[in-house]
């Protein structure tokens, strides 16, 4: 991502907690231009139709009500996810190991803003194109919220591998580089009347 | 006035004579007795004559009742409220004899001639809801009132200054309960007049609670000191006190003096000491009058610590409040400028850290609590006080390193780092020993680790529900091997109420908090130990 891609808005100021006028705002501004130089993102979906999401992910699917819930009235279910790369947090990790507090947290609260834009990106565009089709979307879920196991970070892995290079799973079932995220949404053969966003 | 180390009121002294409390309060010779041989033991920069705070209501008509061995109490409202004559009222008079015996005794101290506030004896004299009540139904009554309140407390305040009273102290325990917006009216206005009264006399005003909202009105009240409450943090609150009048405070009196062990006091009071030596219009005291039952030589260590402290920061105050300027101010070179100047005017490291750098992390905490800052610009205070303290670290190497006094991690399965990193460094620049024992962690590793440093206290991060789990298991691990030191937990997967469901002491939502709660629990776990 170039540097004039990001830029420090409101929303952003307020994820960080940073005021527009204490010292701390300048080194706001010094890390977004830093983090334009580490990011590597990438994203990736996949349809699936709902009984290959349910065998794909068996057994956790079925053990979550959660799921059964938000895909009750879905025909396909996308899976989705988004990851910076690991430049950013090693980068995040070599500040907090010199000392340098605040820039090792706010650049990876930088991150974790950074990488949950990705992830609206490609779900607001999931959403549209259904749209356009005439169908309607469920909103997202993910792995280790509520009763949905993360587990199921698992199969995401095994898909993921042949799209998105240098993703690992740690022993809690969390990807690395931490700043990655997946995601599920429903997709509805009928109208966007049941849509959650 | 500056660097003055006084427990508030005498009440202590009650028990150095053979009569009950009703005879200390009645007669002035038993009093007299009791309050010299207090003095004669406690070295205090202020001296008290055992006040009770019903004596004025009492005069203007309320109903009191003493009973064995308790200090008196209103009973009743004044059926009907005068302004008396104290040269003839028995119990001020007492008081009047026995300060122009501490005159005598003690010829060179200062001697508080105290009286109650005209709104704390408004609210004896009518009751307190009822008073209240009027100040929304009937506040021109609360008026006229007020008036014959501080006309009472100041005709009693001449008598005790005609008798040897060299400072007059007003405590004004009820004008906590005025709203914020209201004080000027229902008190500030009252006591400045009341103030006005005594251009020649120190003066120290004391009202009980959390009066962060008021501190500015009560500074414009013309008063020279305010003695501000030990739920306080006076960090928090020093830059609303101007230069010109003291801040004086605030060692928590019951759980600290009357209730702590010696050394907890020593402690307790160095470290109070170390924060607040840097103002130059600071004065020590306690954050309220201490109980009657407060052990004598708890008020000597509190008394003896609090004047060597103050007397061993007194040369580097300059150099030390500078280098916590700096801290505060996010200044990191500035800061490791400032310490190397330090060190090379000989200033000792440790009061660097102590009266320097943590004290401006503390104040910084404070701010961050009271929602002035958010985390980054805590964090950025963080990176100038490390600027300043690996200096110190290097020079003072094994011998500086602190004594584990906490141990953290990230409790299985959980590899998430940055909250309790973050725990660990507000933990660590609050002055404590912190062994990181990393991520990961299982209940074995916790164990082993307590085993090894036998810490005060242990703290639990996680991060994931899958991995909140593991907090019953490893909660329980310590209980069933009959280890009962506190254990707090923290994290984005958790809350108090997973605290109390797996059996911790406490939860803590950040880091700053997380500073809180431990000092808190290690606090009670020292008490329940001296027990």
């Amino acid at each position: 991502m170039s540097p004039s891609a990001l830029t420090v808005s409101k929303s952003l100021l307020r994820y960080v907690q940073i005021s527009s006028s204490g010292p701390e705002r300048a080194v706001l501004d010094e890390l977004v231009e830093e983090a334009g130089q580490l990011l590597d993102i990438r994203t990736w979906k996949q349809r699936l139709a709902k009984g290959d999401f349910f065998a794909l992910f068996h057994p956790w699917a079925e053990e979550s009500r959660s799921i059964a819930s938000l895909l009750a009235e879905s025909d396909h279910v996308w899976l989705m996810a988004a990851t910076l790369g690991p430049g950013l947090e090693s980068r995040s990790r070599w500040y907090l190991d010199h000392d340098e507090y605040c820039r090792g947290y706010v650049l990876d609260r930088l991150g974790s803003f950074l990488v949950e834009q990705e992830m609206k990106k490609l779900d607001h565009g999931i959403r549209r194109s259904a749209e356009v089709a005439g169908h309607g979307t469920t909103h997202r879920y993910s792995p280790g919220y509520g009763d949905f196991s993360l587990e199921a970070q698992r199969v995401f892995h095994g898909l993921l591998n042949d799209s998105i290079t240098g993703l690992f799973l740690d022993v809690g079932g969390l990807f690395r580089p931490e700043k990655t995220v997946t995601a599920l949404k429903g997709e509805l053969g009928r109208g966007p009347s049941w849509r959650a966003e | 006035m500056h660097d003055l180390v006084f427990p508030i009121n005498a009440l202590p002294a009650c028990g150095l004579v053979p009569e009950d409390v009703e005879g200390v309060i009645r007669d002035p010779a038993i009093k007299l007795e009791a309050v010299r041989r207090y003095y004669q033991a406690v070295d205090a920069d202020v001296l008290f004559y055992v006040s009770d705070i019903v004596i004025q209501a009492e005069a203007m008509g309320a109903d009191v009742y003493y009973a064995p061995g308790a200090m008196p109490a209103v009973r009743a409202p004044a059926r009907s409220v005068h302004v008396p004559d104290p040269a003839r009222v028995e119990r001020m008079v007492a008081n009047a004899l026995v300060l122009r015996g501490l005159a005598r005794d003690f010829p060179t101290k200062l001697r508080a001639g105290l009286v109650y506030g005209p709104f704390t004896v408004a609210g004896q004299v009518v009751g307190e809801e009822t008073l209240l009540r009027m100040l929304v139904d009937r506040p021109r009554e609360v008026a006229g009132l007020l008036g014959q309140t501080l006309e009472c407390a100041r005709r009693y305040a001449d008598l005790l200054v005609d008798n040897g009273a060299n400072l007059v102290w007003v405590s004004d325990p009820l004008a906590a309960l005025i709203p914020p917006d209201d004080f000027e009216r229902f008190a500030g206005n009252h006591l400045r007049r009341f103030f006005q009264a005594y251009p020649s006399l120190p003066t120290i005003l004391h009202v009980c609670g959390d009066t962060t909202a008021v501190v500015p009105a009560m500074a414009s009240t013309g008063v020279g000191g305010l003695s501000l409450d030990n739920c306080m943090d006076l960090l928090a609150v020093e830059d609303l006190v101007p230069g010109n009048v003291a801040i004086i405070g605030n060692l928590d009196p019951v759980e600290v003096v009357e209730l702590g062990s010696v050394d907890m006091v020593a402690n307790r009071t160095s470290d109070l000491v170390s924060l607040m030596a840097v103002k130059e219009n600071f004065c020590l005291s306690t954050g309220c009058a201490l109980p009657p039952s407060t052990p004598l030589e708890n008020v000597q260590a509190f008394v003896d610590t609090g004047r060597r402290r103050l007397a061993e920061l007194a040369p580097y105050r300059t150099r030390l409040a500078a280098i916590s300027h700096a801290v505060h101010a996010s200044q990191a070179e500035e800061a490791g400028r400032l310490v190397r100047e330090a060190r090379e005017a000989g200033v000792p490291p440790l009061e660097i850290i102590g009266s320097g750098l943590t004290r401006a992390i503390r104040k910084g905490s404070a701010e961050y609590d009271a929602g002035k800052c958010h985390l980054p610009a805590l964090l950025l205070m963080v990176d100038a006080f490390y600027k300043g303290f690996r200096l110190l670290e290097r020079e003072l190497g094994h011998a500086g390193s602190r004594k584990v006094d906490i141990i953290l991690g990230t409790v299985t399965g959980d590899i998430h780092e940055i909250g309790k990193n973050l725990v660990r460094i507000f933990l660590e620049t609050h002055g404590h020993g912190v062994l990181d024992l990393g991520v990961n962690v299982s209940g074995e590793r916790f164990l082993a680790a307590y085993k090894a440093a036998r810490p005060a206290l242990v703290g639990l991060s996680v991060f994931t529900t899958s991995s909140k789990r593991q907090l019953g298991g490893i909660i329980h691990a310590f209980r069933d091997k009959g280890i009962d030191v506190p254990i707090m937990i923290g994290g984005a997967a958790v809350n108090a109420e997973v605290a109390r469901s797996v059996g911790a002491d406490g939860f803590a939502r950040d880091a700053v908090k997380a500073v809180e709660l431990a000092e808190r629990l290690i606090l009670g776990r020292a008490r329940r130990n001296q027990e």
